[in-house]
């Protein structure tokens, strides 16, 4: 076995010692936020109909339906999206977005961006 | 009001369900697989044309926002439709029940027609809440029940969701109408 090898097998042992002890430290640290999500338009309704993501996360809209849809909010729209098509739409700024599908209204959805 | 103007469609899919006693029309559980097929395509080919019909009369946003709606949601699940029976090589099969439907709509866009302005819209309304309480009944109660094709039992069940919600929006198409 190699110098380096042991020296590696070492420094394991030293950081898994350090991450136990920042363990106490990570329960106070809440979940993290996806990076993305998946939003599927299915049955005339968005599922999940909320979703929260991560500044600068992306949420990808899949249409599921036989009829076309879209998610439309005040500062994103999807277009439209026919069946099995699908758009990403990327969220740089935190906020809550709401939407709806602008040729079924009562379809309505939520991003909130943290 | 004008449960008279109720549709011709909403008739004949009564008559073919045997409700007045027709001898001629089909019951519509005794359909075959490409007879189901053909009958909900005319079904919603029939939608597209009163909406069309609307268009063309009707001045009123709601009204119009409700048959652009019609026709972009039928266009997509008939092309659905076609590309299934495509992809099973299978050929739609006419058959008295969509003959029935066909005659009740010719009958209905011969009365509405000669309407126009408020009460062009209250009959639109009011036809196509009834004409998709009566399709909804047909797909959800005697088509996909009996429906052997595993493919078109799912599209007409995804299609029924569609047609759900039209009949909701429709009932608040005629609730904003007026009467």
């Amino acid at each position: 076995m190699t110098p380096v090898t042991r020296l590696g097998a070492g420094s394991l042992l030293w950081s898994r010692r350090r991450l136990l002890a920042l363990l106490p430290l990570a329960a106070l640290i809440r979940p993290a936020r996806a990076d993305s999500a998946i939003v599927e338009m299915h049955q005339l309704k968005f599922a999940p109909a909320e979703i929260e993501i991560a500044v600068g996360g992306i949420v990808t809209f899949v249409n599921l339906d036989l009829v076309p849809h879209t998610a439309t909010g005040d500062v994103f729209d999807t277009g439209t999206l026919r069946h099995n098509e699908r758009k990403e739409i990327a969220f740089a700024a935190a906020g809550t977005f709401p939407y709806l599908c602008k040729f079924h209204r009562h379809m309505t959805g939520r991003v909130v961006v943290r | 009001m004008s449960r008279k103007f109720l549709g011709g469609l909403a008739l004949a899919a009564a008559l073919a369900a045997g409700c007045a006693g027709s001898a001629v029309a089909q019951d519509p559980a005794k359909l075959n697989d490409l007879e189901i097929a053909h009958a909900a395509y005319v079904a919603g080919d029939i939608d597209i044309r009163n909406a069309h019909l609307a268009l063309a009369l009707s001045d009123d946003p709601k009204v119009r926002e409700f048959a652009e709606l019609m026709i972009r949601d039928h266009e997509a699940v008939n092309q659905q439709a076609l590309t299934l029976l495509d992809k099973l090589k299978a050929k739609p099969q006419d058959n008295e029940f969509s003959q029935a439907l066909l005659k009740g709509a010719h009958e209905n866009w011969a009365k509405m027609a000669k309407l126009s302005g408020h009460a062009f819209d209250k009959s639109y309304a009011a036809n196509e809440l009834a004409y998709h309480q009566t399709v909804n009944h047909v797909v959800g109660d005697a088509f996909i029940p009996n429906v052997e094709n595993a493919e078109l039992k799912t599209l007409l069940g995804s299609a029924l969701d569609v047609f759900k919600a039209h009949e909701k929006h429709a009932a608040e198409m005629v609730a904003e109408v007026g009467s």
